[in-house]
Order: structure tokens, then C-alpha cells, then sequence
């Protein structure tokens, strides 16, 4: 061929060989990389759990002939392949930071706000659940005469440290929730202003930044503050002991930042005169402390708490004071009891997601003299097992009530045939 | 499966590949059949009978309408093609207009087995149809599930003639990558937000507008990045697809809209619809009545509820307005007027895709102009703002050849570190894109669920 | 349908109504497997409750039951009902739900699945009366309505259930 080519020409045919060699090399690099992460997927063994993502991960699914006709086997295959991905957690960090690079502020629900603060965003109520759950509330304590209730709601972070979320977000108003909720309680039920408390509190220590949990310092100023409405006249000095500066929250988990980090405090009273043991009874266990301090080694730390929820946990005391507290509660409880020990004789706490007997036995077992219901209000405003469990409660003791009216009834008939 | 699933990235996707390129020649559709088949009946085995039936069904359709054109009976020919295309037809309105599922990719394929029947019928390509041949044409992997739209004459001249060239699998391969980009890192974020957006309580007029940009920008980003994943893939095999996106919101008016969105689809209406009803050579109240019944069609095959009805014929009467009403004093309006004033027209439009239910799109649509509104502005509407804008900025770079042109520009000088500057950019891309598939699986309890 | 003038029958026109036949079957034989019965929960609980309202060795299951037993929310749910066995011994159990969703159907079949493995793995060896009760049961799924029977006697249950649904 006659080499008579235009510079343009010559330029055309050398740009088009330039173009020719990205598109090569972009081939080669991509397809590397691919080649390399199928390898490395292949050589990889499963994993059994996410501690991440706080759940187990699926295996590789079986082949059968029905799973392959109905579409099923293709689905869980795909379920295995991208929760056994190789650098899955990574990924999602990269992810996270694609975000942050757009400027994009929410996270699967969490909202990245100033001073790396995680937000989980406010539950908006569920209108009939609440409805049933104050009502159910109002109808056991009209049940419980004699039973001291008292009752506190705490707000997430996002309520309470409203200067430290992104910019312009703006998120449902648990303040004026939970005010919604106190106020249709009934006024024998003594309601704790858990708000306005943590609003005037001076401290950047209220709420952990990684998780959706309040510190123990939060925990400790509702405490202080609200002593008085517990009951508890002249509330005791603590210490305060830092058990851990790594914890890496549930927030850091659902949105894929594993950045920040938190502080674990605990609160021990100073004066050490009140001994007690904790007791689980669904497994089984007693424990001199009510921290597990080998909780510090998995992810979720917070769990150096009790372990976590449980069905009901007991905590028997010497303090002598002849108060037994029942308590219902999420996990909110769990940082918030550690200053209640020198105060009663028995703590009873019971969960009722997990708990599935009935309330009322607890009450007489362990003659119950005060209930406290103590909640967050994310949960509070989207659970039912609550209200299940103290209609539940109830229909028993309407049933046992029925029962004991027929049982009185025979009797009283037996008596008098017997004059007869 | 998609294309943007992990197991077709990183398992299907090479082993095609590599299995490709050293089978034997007389191999290679065999081999795609078969990849096509498995690729399709991975996660949607029960479809497969129905997509099986159709293809015996539409094949002893195209091999009887064959023999009769060959034989010279157009009558009967034309019988039984307006008898098989009203079975395709009833059997695709059938799944849409009940609440069944429906099978994959039907509302594809079904316009391609129908593509094949006109095209015998018309002449247009041999009225003998080959088996195998027809069978590769329905399931073929890259365009079953979302199309292109690829014509039974197209798809048939290469059948037997697509050689892979370096030049072309290297393209299509930047192509397929391209589309994803659009699709994982812009797409899928822009449907994100877009959702929280829309379940704002207090809808302010701020808030419809950047709503109807969202959608706009992530309708034609995953729409154009799925046909570029496509038409590169079938690149890859040697197979030259039109393109089906061509810039469309470039466009100076809303018949030059047409052209450029969904090409594949209005070739088809033009093709075996307009055309054989008279298109533009008769008078003009049948041209009116031509192009209304092709802009039904569009809206209807674009979803079964009352609101893609009406999204049809809004357009229809925009592109009549268009061609007898304003004509050429459009000409008049600068240029960047035009493309902003069709752009309005079309992005409003949009609105019909994305509510549900024709009182909530015209709903929004009053909000847009006022009416209806929870006020002009408001502190979710600046957050939605701020989480959107650089997406919404580089969605909009998107939209035209700018980002293309700057790439190339700054890319391909003479030899120097820009060139591996954009490959690295190149894999940084490819690497947050596998993350953002992997992020939308991610769940986190907040309780152990062990 | 014509033929040539003079002779041969064009065997592709045939045999593609064959295949058209076949594509209605199935149309066909999909829609009669997803009804969604419009039946009030009421009137089916009620129904179902009728056959068993002689039956002394159940107890009626309220919503922290049907956590405890199944695992499952009962406000994910349109309706639930469900009667237990009263003490250890028995096994009689009914349990109902109608689906806000045809989707929910797995989970609910799975949730069955758990409990009749703990059933029979309580009974399995020392219960061979109650595990052969066990093993007879009837899970009957209806589009949006999922029933669970364990009883000596199933069929008036369920044909009492399915007759509820028109």
C-alpha cells in the first residue's frame, strides 16, 4: 500500500491505535481483576457469620430438581455468592465512601452527620400498635393496685443532638412523639421527662456516634436527674471505668462505615456495700457481675451489658430496702441499671420479644412492688410484643379470675349443701 | 440473571468468554443457544416453558407464512400472519392486563418472534426460516431480557456471518463497562434517593421538580446503560446491534425525541405498524390516525395501567402539535430553547412512570407548577437538594456527548500518562460498581439474629 | 384456514396450533393455581372453628403463642388462628392465616415446616400414636389462605376450609 496518506489521515489512523491500546489495556486490566476475584471467590472458604452485619450468611445451596425448576436454586445461588463475595465488608466501605464522595448523607437508614455522628433515623409511629400499646399499658396498671409504675421513654440521637446532624436533614419529631404518647398515659403512671433532661444536659458523651444506643454517661444523667421521681431519695456516688475504646457500633454496621469509634464506660457505685448475683435462667447461668467482659471481644460491644436481651433476667441484691422492681424494656435498660443495684432487693428485667410466659407470674414470684417501663422510643412506637404480652397477662388473669370465681362458687355451693 | 449480577460478572461472563474463543467456528451458535438458554433459565425456569412454546409456536408460524409467500398465495399468507401476530399480541396483553406474572424479557421477545413473521411476510429477508437460526434469534442472551429491539432481516444477515474483530471485541467490551458505570454508579444511586424523596410527607414544589429530575436522569442512565451492556456484549461475539439511545435529551423537539430514546422500539412501530398502515403518504386525517394509533401502542407496551395510556397519547399529541401545528416556526426558537423546552415536555411526562395511579401523577404534576404544594420550599427539600445535586450534575453530563468528548480529549494525546490515568480511572470505576451491587445486599440487624 | 387449490395441507400452520394449545394449557393452569380468595377471615375462622369446636384437647393460641410456637409475627398477617394441644400429650393443632401477601406464602411454610419437626421430634419415640397423627398432616395452601391441620380426622377440615373460600 502506498504510503501517501494525509497528515490528517496519519493522525486519524495513530489516535485510532491509541485508542485501540486503552481499549486493550482497560480489556486486560478489568478482566484481571475479574479473573482474580472469581479465583480468589473459588478459593475462599464460606463463612458461617456476618459479625457485620449481625446475621449468618447463607451457604451454598444444594442442587435438587425442584430447586432448579421452580427458579429457587438460581435465587439461593445468588444469595450465596454475594454474601460469601470475597472482601464483602471492604466492598461495603467502598461503597460508603462512594457516597460520602457525592455528598450523599444517608446511608440505608443512617444519616452521617458532623463530628462523625451516625444518626439512625426516627421510626415514624405506628398510629394502631401505639394505640394498643397504651392501651394494654393503662389496663394492666388499672390491674396492678398497689403496684408502683413509673415510665421512661428515651429519644434516639437524632432528637437530642439536632445540631449534629447533616445539614438541612430533616427527620421525624420523636420529641413531639413521645410527648403524644406520655400524654395519653394514664396519670397513675408516673412519666419520666426523659427530653427535656438530655436537651439541658451539657455533655458531647449522651449518645454513642457508631451506635444507635445511649452511653453510659447518657444513661447516668437521666439517672441524676430523675432519681428523685424513682424513689430514690439520696442517689450515690459511681465510679466510672473505661472498659473498652473500640467499639465499633450497630450504626457503623448498616451503613458500611467502620471510621469512627466509640468509648464503653461503666459505672460502678462507690460505695461497694451491696452485694448481688444475676441470674438467666433460660440459660441457666449465674454471674457475680452483671458485665461480660468477654464481650469486649466481639463486634458488638455494647453486649458487655448482660450479654445482651434475654427473656427476663434476675438480679438479687442484699440492699435490703424491700423493693422489688420489675422492669420492661429493650436494650436501653441494659446500660441504664448498672445504677439501680444498690436500690432494690430484687431487678427483674424482662424483654417481651423474647419473653413468652406470662408477666403476672413474675409478679407474684418475686413479689413485684414497682414496675418500670423503660423503652426507646423507636422501639417503643413499632413493637407489639409489649401489648401481646400484657394482653396476654390480663387474659390470664381474667382466665385465673373466672377459675377461682368458679372454684368459690362450688365451694360455696358444697358448703351449703353441706348445712343442708 | 442481569448483567449486573455478580454471578454473571464474575462466573458467566469469563467462561463465555474464554469457551468462545476456542470452540471451533462451526461451534459458536450452538454454544450461545446454549449459553443463552442457561443464562435465561437461571431464575426464571418456569418462564422457559412459555418462552419454549412461543419459539415452536412462531417458528411453524414463520415457516407456514414461508411456504405460502413462496408459493405465491399472499392471501392465505396474510391469514395466518395476522392469525399468529393476534395470538402474540392477545398472549402478551393476556399477562399484562391480568395480575400473572409476567415471563422475562416477554415484552421483548414477543416483539421480536413478531419482527421475524413480517419480515418473511414482507419479503424482506428468505421465507425459508432455519430452526436453529430462529431459535438463537429469540433467546439470544444480550438482548432478550431488555432488548435492543434487533430485527428478525438484522439479526438474520449476521447469523452466519458475525467474526469477532479485535477492533469490535475491544469496543464492545469499553461499551458493556460504559453501561455499567451508567447503570450501577449513577442509576441505582439516583433510585435511591429517589424513593426516600418521594415519601416526604410535605411535598413542596422544590421537591416535585427535583423528583421529576431524579427520575429523568435515572430512567435514561439505567434504560441506556442496560442497552450499551447489550449491544457491547453482543459486540463481544461479533454481532453489530443499532444503538438504541442516541443522546435523547439533546433533542431540539419532540419528534426528534423519537428518534433518539428507545430507537429500537419506534423503528419497530415505524416498520410494521405506520408504514404498513399508510405512515405518511395519505391524507392528513389518517396520517392523525396513524400516528395516534402508534403512540397507544408505544404507551401500552410500556405498562399495563391507565397512567402509560395516557403518558402515550401525550406524547402522540405533542409529536402531532409538532409536526402540523407548529412546524417549522420551531426553527425560530434558538436552539438551546428548543432542547430545554422538549426536554420540559418529556421529564414532565416522566411523571406518568413513576407515581402510580393517575391521581397521584397529575397530582404531582399540579405540584409542579404550584398547585397543590405544601409550600415552595423546605428543609427536606434543600436535603434532597444537597443528597442529588452532584449526581443530578454528573447524570446531566452524562446526557450529552460532553463526557464522552472530554474523556477522549483528555485521554488520547500523545502517549502519555494520561492514557493509563484513565484505565486506573477505568478500574476505580469498575471496582465501586461491584461494591454498589454487593451494597444493596447488605442487611444489618440491629439484634443478633443468629 | 385454505388450503391450495389442488392438494397439500401446510403441515406448519398445523402444528404451530399445537403449540398454541399448549401456551393456552398453561395460561391456563396458572391462573386456577394463584386464586386469591376474596372470603372474609372471619367466615373462614369461623368455618374451621366449627369442626373443631367439640374437640376438647386444644386451647385456643393468642398472638405471643403463635410467636412461641411459630416464630412468626401475627402482625405481618391479615388473620391468624390458632388452636394448640392443651397439654404435652395431644397433638391435635389447627393453625390459620390468610396472607396480606402471596408472597408471604414460604415464610409461613417454613414456619409449619419448623413446627412439625418439633412435634415429631418430641413424639418420635415414645409418642408412636400421636407421631403417626403427626405424620398425617395437612398442610393446604390456597393462594392467600395457608392452613395447618394435625387430627386424626383432617378431611371435614379441610374440606370445611376450602368449602369457606368461594
Amino acid at each position: 500500500m502506498p504510503d501517501n496518506k494525509t497528515p490528517q489521515q496519519k493522525k486519524a489512523l495513530y489516535k485510532r491505535s491509541l485508542i485501540r491500546r486503552h481499549h486493550r489495556i482497560v480489556f486486560t486490566a478489568v478482566m484481571a481483576l475479574i479473573v482474580l476475584l472469581f479465583l480468589a471467590n473459588l478459593l475462599t472458604p464460606s463463612k458461617k457469620t456476618s459479625d457485620a452485619e449481625n446475621r449468618s450468611l447463607a451457604q451454598r445451596p444444594h442442587i435438587t430438581a425442584g430447586g432448579l425448576r421452580d427458579g429457587s436454586f438460581a435465587e439461593d445461588f445468588d444469595t450465596y455468592y454475594s454474601d460469601q463475595f470475597v472482601f464483602r465488608n471492604q466492598f461495603i466501605k467502598l461503597k460508603f465512601i462512594g457516597n460520602m464522595l457525592l455528598h450523599i448523607k444517608e446511608n440505608n437508614g443512617v444519616l452521617i452527620g458532623k463530628e462523625k455522628y451516625q444518626f439512625e433515623i426516627p421510626a415514624v409511629p405506628d398510629e394502631k400498635l401505639e394505640a394498643k400499646t397504651i392501651q394494654s399499658i393503662n389496663e394492666y396498671a388499672k390491674a396492678s393496685d398497689g403496684i408502683e409504675t413509673r415510665m421512661m421513654i428515651v429519644p434516639g440521637s437524632a432528637a437530642i443532638l439536632k445540631d449534629k446532624l447533616p445539614v438541612s436533614a430533616s427527620v421525624p419529631d420523636q420529641v413531639k412523639d413521645i410527648k403524644d404518647f406520655y400524654s395519653q398515659i394514664d396519670d397513675g403512671i408516673r412519666k419520666i421527662d426523659t427530653v427535656k433532661i438530655l436537651k439541658q444536659a451539657d455533655s458531647d458523651n449522651l449518645y454513642y456516634k457508631t451506635d444507635h444506643h445511649w452511653t453510659s454517661e447518657g444513661a447516668y444523667t437521666v439517672f441524676k436527674a430523675a432519681a428523685h421521681e424513682l424513689g430514690i431519695k439520696k442517689p450515690g456516688r459511681y465510679n466510672k471505668y473505661t472498659v473498652s475504646t473500640s467499639f465499633k457500633g450497630s450504626l457503623s454496621s448498616k451503613s458500611g462505615d467502620f471510621i469512627g469509634k466509640d468509648t464503653i464506660e461503666v459505672y460502678v457505685p462507690k460505695s461497694n456495700e451491696t452485694d448481688y448475683y444475676v441470674s438467666y435462667p433460660n440459660a441457666q447461668e449465674k454471674r457475680a457481675s452483671i458485665y461480660k467482659p468477654e464481650m469486649l471481644d466481639v463486634k458488638d460491644q455494647y453486649l458487655v451489658f448482660f450479654g445482651g436481651n434475654h427473656p427476663l433476667v434476675e438480679i438479687n441484691t442484699t440492699a435490703g430496702t424491700g423493693r422489688n422492681l420489675l422492669i420492661l424494656k429493650d436494650s436501653y435498660a441494659n446500660a441504664f441499671v448498672q445504677f439501680l443495684i444498690p436500690y432494690y432487693d430484687h431487678i427483674i428485667m424482662v424483654d417481651p420479644r423474647y419473653y413468652y410466659d406470662n408477666v403476672n407470674m413474675v409478679v407474684s414470684n418475686y413479689g413485684i412492688n414497682e414496675i418500670l417501663y423503660l423503652y426507646s422510643a423507636d422501639t417503643l412506637f413499632t413493637d407489639t410484643s409489649l401489648s401481646d404480652a400484657l394482653e396476654a397477662a390480663a387474659d390470664a388473669a381474667a382466665e385465673d379470675q373466672d377459675q377461682s370465681e368458679e372454684a368459690q362458687g362450688e365451694e360455696t355451693q358444697r358448703e351449703e349443701s353441706q348445712k343442708e | 440473571m442481569g448483567f449486573n449480577s455478580l454471578v454473571f460478572i464474575f462466573i458467566l461472563l469469563p467462561f463465555a468468554l474464554l469457551v468462545y474463543k476456542y470452540i471451533p467456528k462451526q461451534w459458536h451458535n450452538i454454544f450461545l443457544l446454549i449459553l443463552s438458554l442457561f443464562f435465561y433459565a437461571w431464575g426464571s425456569a418456569p418462564a422457559l416453558i412459555m418462552i419454549l412454546l412461543s419459539v415452536g409456536f412462531n417458528f411453524f408460524a414463520a415457516r407456514g407464512i414461508g411456504q405460502h409467500i413462496e408459493s405465491g398465495d399472499k392471501r392465505t399468507a396474510r391469514i395466518q400472519l395476522i392469525a399468529s401476530v393476534a395470538f402474540d399480541v392477545a398472549l402478551l396483553a393476556v399477562y399484562k392486563y391480568t395480575g400473572l406474572d409476567m415471563p422475562l424479557g416477554i415484552s421483548f421477545y414477543s416483539f421480536s418472534v413478531m419482527s421475524c413473521l413480517f419480515d418473511v411476510y414482507y419479503g424482506k429477508t428468505s421465507a425459508q426460516v432455519e430452526f436453529f437460526d430462529f431459535f438463537l434469534y429469540v433467546m439470544f442472551f444480550p438482548k432478550i431480557i431488555s432488548g435492543p429491539i434487533v430485527k428478525w432481516e438484522d439479526f438474520r444477515a449476521q447469523v452466519h456471518n458475525h467474526a469477532v474483530t479485535r477492533d469490535g471485541f475491544l469496543q464492545g467490551f469499553e461499551l458493556f463497562l460504559a453501561g455499567f458505570f451508567k447503570k450501577a454508579l449513577l442509576a441505582d444511586k439516583l433510585g435511591v434517593t429517589l424513593a426516600s424523596l418521594l415519601a416526604r410527607p410535605q411535598q413542596t414544589v422544590g421537591l416535585a421538580w427535583i423528583g421529576v429530575f431524579v427520575y429523568s436522569f435515572e430512567l435514561y442512565l439505567d434504560f441506556s446503560g442496560y442497552s450499551d451492556m447489550a449491544i457491547g456484549l453482543a459486540r463481544m461475539f461479533g454481532f453489530s446491534f443499532k444503538k438504541n439511545f442516541d443522546y435523547p435529551y439533546t433533542s431540539e423537539s419532540v419528534s426528534v425525541f423519537w428518534r433518539r430514546w428507545h430507537i429500537s422500539l419506534g423503528a419497530w412501530f415505524r416498520d410494521y405498524v405506520y408504514i404498513p398502515l399508510g405512515g405518511s403518504r395519505c391524507n392528513r386525517g389518517t396520517q392523525i390516525r396513524n400516528l395516534m394509533i402508534v403512540w397507544v401502542l408505544t404507551g401500552i407496551w410500556h405498562g399495563s395501567t391507565l397512567n402509560y395510556l395516557i403518558w402515550g397519547l401525550y406524547h402522540g399529541s405533542l409529536v402531532l402539535l409538532d409536526k402540523f401545528v407548529i412546524g417549522e416556526r420551531l426553527q425560530k426558537v434558538p436552539r438551546r430553547l428548543r432542547i430545554l423546552l422538549t426536554d420540559a415536555a418529556v421529564f414532565i411526562g416522566w411523571v406518568f412512570f413513576f407515581r402510580t395511579g393517575i391521581g397521584d401523577a397529575f397530582a404531582h404534576i399540579g405540584r409542579l407548577f404550584g398547585i397543590g404544594a405544601a409550600g415552595f420550599w423546605s428543609r427536606a427539600t434543600t436535603f434532597s437538594l444537597t443528597e442529588n445535586l452532584i449526581l443530578l450534575i454528573i447524570a446531566a453530563l452524562c446526557c450529552s456527548p460532553w463526557m464522552k468528548n472530554m474523556h477522549a480529549k483528555l485521554t488520547y494525546k500523545k502517549d502519555g500518562a494520561a492514557m493509563y490515568i484513565s484505565v486506573a480511572l477505568y478500574v476505580i470505576l469498575f471496582v465501586f460498581g461491584v461494591a454498589g451491587i454487593l451494597g444493596s445486599t447488605w442487611t444489618s440487624f440491629m439484634y443478633a439474629n443468629f | 384456514m385454505k388450503k391450495l387449490s389442488g392438494d397439500k395441507i401446510n403441515y406448519a400452520d398445523l402444528i404451530k396450533w399445537i403449540f398454541a394449545l399448549l401456551i393456552i394449557v398453561l395460561i391456563v393452569l396458572k391462573f386456577t393455581g394463584n386464586r386469591v380468595s376474596n372470603a372474609d377471615f372471619k367466615d373462614v375462622k369461623k368455618a374451621v372453628e366449627k369442626t373443631v369446636k367439640d374437640d376438647d384437647t386444644v386451647l385456643d393460641g393468642d398472638n405471643v403463642m403463635v410467636k412461641r410456637l411459630y416464630g412468626i409475627d401475627p402482625a405481618d398477617y391479615d388473620g391468624i388462628m390458632l388452636k394448640y394441644p392443651s397439654t404435652n400429650m395431644n397433638v391435635n393443632e389447627v393453625f390459620l392465616v390468610k396472607l396480606k401477601d402471596v408472597k408471604q406464602q414460604d415464610q409461613i411454610l417454613e414456619a409449619v415446616e419448623k413446627r412439625l419437626e418439633t412435634q415429631k421430634n418430641n413424639f418420635e419415640n415414645y409418642g408412636t400414636n400421636q407421631y403417626s397423627i403427626l405424620k398425617k398432616s395437612v398442610t393446604d395452601v390456597q393462594g392467600n389462605y395457608i392452613m395447618f391441620v394435625v387430627n386424626e380426622k383432617t378431611d371435614p377440615i379441610v374440606k370445611a376450609f376450602e368449602k369457606s373460600l368461594k
